[in-house]
Order: structure tokens, then C-alpha cells, then sequence
């Protein structure tokens, strides 16, 4: 880290508070949720194209 | 990925840790562990229960019955 | 909450400054000394540590939690930790307030318009975003540690629960994490040699029963008769109760009639 402090990278962080943590979880769990979404979307696609 | 590079696909892929597979049996499994907790603690509170009742039974004994 | 830094450090040095440490204290002493020094040196020396956990603050460390796929403590002959291990670490340093901890613990995700009329049927009340209700109402609604809608991140839920029975009170310890034995979803542990399965439920009741767990010793923990006897605690009621004190009636009446 005493590199990073030279070359100008702060070591301090922004402390975060409730409401960050809350939109932070949130924010992953619409991700997490398109993710499945595009799975399930990825199988049908698959599927239709072996009926076809 | 240098940081899990020793965890083992097979490894970690053999136990599934997938929720809602088999609900009736993921509560049913449920059931037991908390039954045998609930047991654990009954014993806990009979055992303290019974080790007052002889510490209160020893102070009522007089200095003759306790020769 | 004036007088809080705005400002985390970056990395651990401060943390494991012995002589000069000034963050916040955890049972009247440095958190990081709640892990032993061999097992604090091989998170320092860690990859995922050194890669993955630095700069995180309260908000960011969700990113890497999200990610978790099993807790643990430390692994193989070198003792490796686990990312479980190195983000407790990391909580240890930041020292969260008890808010951040309990959404960590008790985060609800938004539902899906499409569960809509699943959610109605049971009346749930909708403001449910993680806030500890009343015991005497909660109990004739839905329970939602067993349904599985607290805590949507499950080991993120492990981790906070890991953190509490580290760094809270004997009293909260109990209040705060006794509802989530009814949480029975699965969830994989790394052991030395393996992994295996085990529960939510389960890992609560290792962390308020046990005294060593996840390469970390704990504390000794009040025994919760200790603390109902001082009026401290209510007895823990669990949603099985009336149901064994029915069998263990069952039982003597069985005993009576067979005589």
C-alpha cells in the first residue's frame, strides 16, 4: 500500500452508510435476477430450436 | 481467479446447494434439528433445575444429619 | 454519529498496528484480536485479501458477499482462509453500525411483480424491510426466516450472523439471531479436506452453542438460562413447541395406560 499512497491512490474510503447498503443490495439482486432471467430465456431459445 | 484456484470443481460442485428442490423434505430435515434442540435445551433447564434443588436440599440438612 | 470518521481505511494496517490502533472497540479491545494471530496473518498474506478486500467499505463488501459460495475458515495444510473468513476479517476492521449489520442480516429483495398474489394470500405486511416487529404479532403471521424472505443473500446472512456473535452483546446475540433457526436453507461449508452441507438453521445454532467455529474461537457466551434468571431473556419459544409438549404428553399417557 505504501505505493499506492506515492502514487497518489488514497487509502481512505468513503464510509458507507444504511441507505448505500441498501441500494447496493438491491441493485444486486435486480442483477441477480436478470441473470436467471436470461438463463431461463437461454433454455427456451435452446429448446425451440431443437423442436424446429 | 488466484484466490479459490485450489477449490476443486468436483469438489464444490458435488453438494448442491440449491433451496425449494424438494420442499417436503428440506422442512421435514428441518424439523429434526430443531426437535433435537428443543430437546437439548429441556435437558439443560432440568439438569440446572435438579443440581439447585440438591444444592437447597444440602443447606437444609442440620450439622447432626450431615456427620 | 457526528463524531464517526467518514472515512474506512483502505487496507489493514492500521488494524494490526498494536501499539498505535485507535478505530473502534470491540469488547474493550482491537477486533482483530478476535481472530488469532496466525489466522489474521494468513488473510494479510492472502490473495482474496489482498485483491478483493481491499477499499471495500460497508456498501461495496455486499459485491464480493454476493459472490460467496460457501463459509469456512481456513483450508489445507497452509491453513489458507476462506473469502468468508477474509470478508469477516474485513467487517472486523469496519466495525459497521448495527443498522448496516441487520440489512446484511435481514435484507428483503423487492418482489417480483409476478409473486404478487402469492404474497397477498398470506397477508404479509409489505413494509417488511428487514425490521425486527413485534414478537406477540409476528407469530400469528407468516414466519419469514422459514419462508426463506429474510436475508435474501444467504451468506451474506452467515456472515453477518458470524460477525454478531463476535462482536455484540450476549442479550442482542440471543434476540438477533435466535429467529433464524427457523431458516432452513442449505448452504455449503469448506472444511479441511472438503466440503459438506449444512443449513442456515444450523450454522446459527453452532455459532450460539459451539466454541469454536470457522478456524476462530468464541467467546463463552452467558448461557440463555443465566440470563432468563436475571429477566434479561423471555424463554425462546419455538414454533415446535406445542407440538413436542403434545408428544411428550402422548408419551406419559402411553406410560400410564401401559401399566
Amino acid at each position: 500500500p505504501q505505493h499506492m499512497a506515492r502514487a497518489g491512490i488514497s487509502l481512505d474510503v468513503e464510509r458507507a452508510n444504511l441507505e448505500m447498503v441498501r441500494e447496493r443490495l438491491q441493485w444486486l439482486s435486480r442483477k441477480r435476477k436478470e441473470a436467471s432471467k436470461v438463463e431461463v430465456l437461454d433454455l427456451d431459445q435452446r429448446l425451440d430450436e431443437r423442436r424446429a | 481467479k488466484d484466490w479459490d484456484d485450489d477449490v476443486e470443481e468436483a469438489d464444490i460442485n458435488a453438494i448442491d446447494d440449491t433451496d425449494g428442490v424438494d420442499p417436503a423434505a428440506e422442512y421435514a430435515a428441518w424439523k429434526l434439528r430443531e426437535l433435537k434442540r428443543i430437546r437439548r435445551e429441556r435437558l439443560a433447564i432440568e439438569e440446572a433445575e435438579a443440581e439447585h434443588a440438591e444444592i437447597e436440599r444440602r443447606r437444609n440438612l442440620t450439622d447432626a444429619e450431615r456427620e | 454519529m457526528a463524531s464517526k470518521p467518514v472515512y474506512d481505511k483502505a487496507d489493514a494496517r492500521a488494524l494490526l498496528d498494536d501499539r498505535g490502533y485507535s478505530g473502534a472497540l470491540i469488547r474493550g479491545q482491537n477486533p482483530a484480536l478476535l481472530f488469532e494471530k496466525g489466522v489474521r496473518e494468513r488473510i494479510t498474506e492472502s490473495y482474496y485479501w489482498k485483491e478483493q478486500c481491499f477499499g471495500l467499505n460497508a456498501a461495496t463488501l455486499c459485491d464480493r458477499a454476493a459472490d460467496l459460495k460457501f463459509i469456512g475458515g481456513t483450508t489445507g495444510i497452509m491453513g489458507k482462509p476462506t473469502p468468508f473468513l477474509c470478508l469477516a476479517f474485513k467487517l472486523l476492521q469496519l466495525v459497521p453500525e448495527k443498522d448496516i449489520i441487520l440489512e446484511y442480516l435481514n435484507f428483503r429483495e423487492d418482489e417480483d411483480e409476478e409473486d404478487e398474489d402469492e404474497i397477498k394470500k398470506d397477508d404479509v405486511d409489505k413494509d417488511g424491510d428487514g425490521e425486527e416487529k413485534d414478537e406477540d404479532t409476528e407469530d400469528k403471521k407468516e414466519d419469514l426466516n422459514a419462508a426463506g424472505k429474510l436475508g435474501s443473500w444467504k451468506y451474506l446472512r452467515c456472515l453477518a450472523a458470524f460477525y454478531i456473535r463476535l462482536a455484540w452483546e450476549p442479550v442482542e446475540i440471543y434476540t438477533t439471531l435466535e429467529p433464524l433457526l427457523t431458516d432452513y436453507r442449505k448452504i455449503k461449508r469448506r472444511t479441511k479436506d472438503g466440503f459438506t452441507l449444512t443449513y442456515v438453521d444450523q450454522f446459527i445454532d453452532d455459532l450460539l452453542t459451539k466454541d469454536r467455529i470457522c478456524a476462530t474461537s468464541l467467546w463463552k457466551l452467558t448461557p440463555r438460562t443465566a440470563l432468563e434468571d436475571i429477566d434479561e431473556l423471555e424463554p425462546r419459544e419455538s414454533p415446535l413447541a406445542d407440538e413436542v409438549d403434545d408428544m411428550e404428553e402422548d408419551a406419559r399417557t402411553g406410560i400410564e395406560t401401559a401399566e
